[in-house]
């Protein structure tokens, strides 16, 4: 029992090391800021309360970040509605444009733009292209039918297109 | 992604530039220490159970309190963890060796039946991955592949012992499957997730539909489990035949 418990933590250690950049960048990305590690840990642990619940054969990492994803949207309830507006509001960390292909403006205003989506949307387009998820592993993490999540891409990038052309 | 529209690209290039910090260096830890801490919710004890200790002289025998602990104590997070633990196309599992196998007799240095023996040369032209040899080892003394196509053997005799790498690509699906491992050490090999199994365990192959080949299944050694990145393309290899994993880490690290 205790060689098997070993066992479990080896390998659950062996899952956090690979996924806690991508949580954390959800949860960064989904507005918790300097709460993100904290948001990250505890995901961590109840990912690992909840193991019963998980079915073979699910892929790992949805379903990991549809417990970041509750994990980030609890902790912003929970500093109260008008801080939290004010987290989600906030402008994402961004470094140096390094790709000669984006400039540093378009990428602001892209990004911006992308921020002031519709909530459902703009989960859809963050999970996407700024996790960089397929669309399958989207919708499993968002729990949406894949249909869903392709009608919200499509519905996304329009909206993308139109707010970056002008100006 | 098949097509992707210039508005995509600037997406995941503007994605590409997020200034993220990486998480605390003791997070992995303190992760662990909670969980090892409380035990996993399943693990404690129901309040049924609570409920019958407390008026256990009242229970007819002792044999329905050891019936109900051993179904308290039934783990079912091995199993869960390790269906994830999935390192480029080796899948490592639970669960024990299925009936009436012999995992014993298979002679190593094995390579999966029906493989043929052939020349590196030829081997590079017949598989579309690339195919590395570890520097520290050099050539090797028998070059093998699969049946199918799909996996790369090869051998060495070093100091008298077989040493054994199998190559293959496994980005699509999974080709071996480890069963009935007691320890494992996640490493990385020059940068990429890798596992070690220290100790005995099964390793069976599975083909390209996913049916796991039974008459495969034998008994492998400690064996280092990693993605080597070749070319610019990223395979899974496995290497068998080292007792200590800096001696196998020694060696993949070496693939070229």
């Amino acid at each position: 029992m205790a060689a098997a418990l070993g066992g479990d933590l080896a390998a659950y250690g062996h899952l956090v090391r690979r996924h806690a950049p991508i949580a954390k960048r959800m949860a960064v990305l989904w507005g918790a800021a300097d709460d993100a590690d904290d948001v990250v840990q505890e995901a961590l642990i109840r990912a690992y309360a909840a193991l019963g619940r998980f079915r073979p054969g699910e892929e790992f990492r949805p379903w990991l970040l549809t417990i970041v994803r509750h994990q980030t949207l609890n902790t912003l309830r929970s500093r109260g509605r008008r801080s939290a507006r004010e987290a989600a509001a906030a402008a994402w960390p961004v470094g140096d444009v390094a790709d000669e292909a984006l400039d540093e403006l378009r990428r602001d205003r892209l990004l911006d733009a992308v921020r002031r989506l519709p909530d459902g949307v703009r989960e859809v387009v963050v999970c996407r292209y700024l996790l960089e998820l397929s669309e399958s592993e989207t919708a499993a993490t968002l729990a949406l039918r894949p249909g869903t999540v392709k009608s919200r891409l499509h519905r996304g990038l329009a909206r993308l297109r139109e707010e970056v052309a002008d100006g | 992604m098949a097509e992707q529209s210039p508005l995509e690209a600037d997406l995941l290039r503007a994605g590409r530039t997020l200034d993220i910090e990486p998480v605390r260096d003791a997070l992995t830890e303190d992760v662990l220490a909670a969980i090892a801490g409380s035990a996993p919710a399943h693990r404690r004890a129901p309040r049924w159970w609570n409920w019958l200790r407390a008026r256990r002289h009242r229970l007819v025998t002792a044999l329905i309190v050891a019936l109900l602990l051993l179904a308290a104590l039934t783990p079912p997070v091995r199993a869960a963890v390790l269906q994830w633990l999935r390192i480029g196309g080796v899948l490592i599992t639970t669960g024990s060796i299925p009936a009436g196998t012999n995992t014993t007799t298979a002679p190593f240095p094995s390579s999966l039946p029906g493989s043929r023996q052939v020349t590196l040369d030829e081997v590079r032209v017949l598989v579309d991955f690339p195919v590395g040899v570890p520097a520290a080892l050099g050539p090797p003394s028998r070059v093998t592949l699969s049946a199918d196509d799909r996996v790369v053997g090869m051998d060495w005799t070093v100091d008298g012992r077989a040493v054994h790498l199998d190559q293959f690509d496994g980005s699509l699906s999974y080709a071996f499957l480890k069963r009935s491992w007691s320890e494992l050490t996640p490493t990385d090999v020059a940068g990429a997730d890798a596992a070690w199994l220290p100790e005995a365990h099964e390793v069976a192959y599975v083909d390209r539909t996913g049916i796991e080949r039974r008459e495969t299944a034998r008994l492998s050694g400690p064996s280092l489990v990693w993605q080597p990145l070749l070319a610019g393309g990223r395979t899974t290899a496995r290497l068998e035949g080292f007792d200590t994993l800096d001696a196998a880490r020694r060696v993949a690290e070496s693939l070229a």
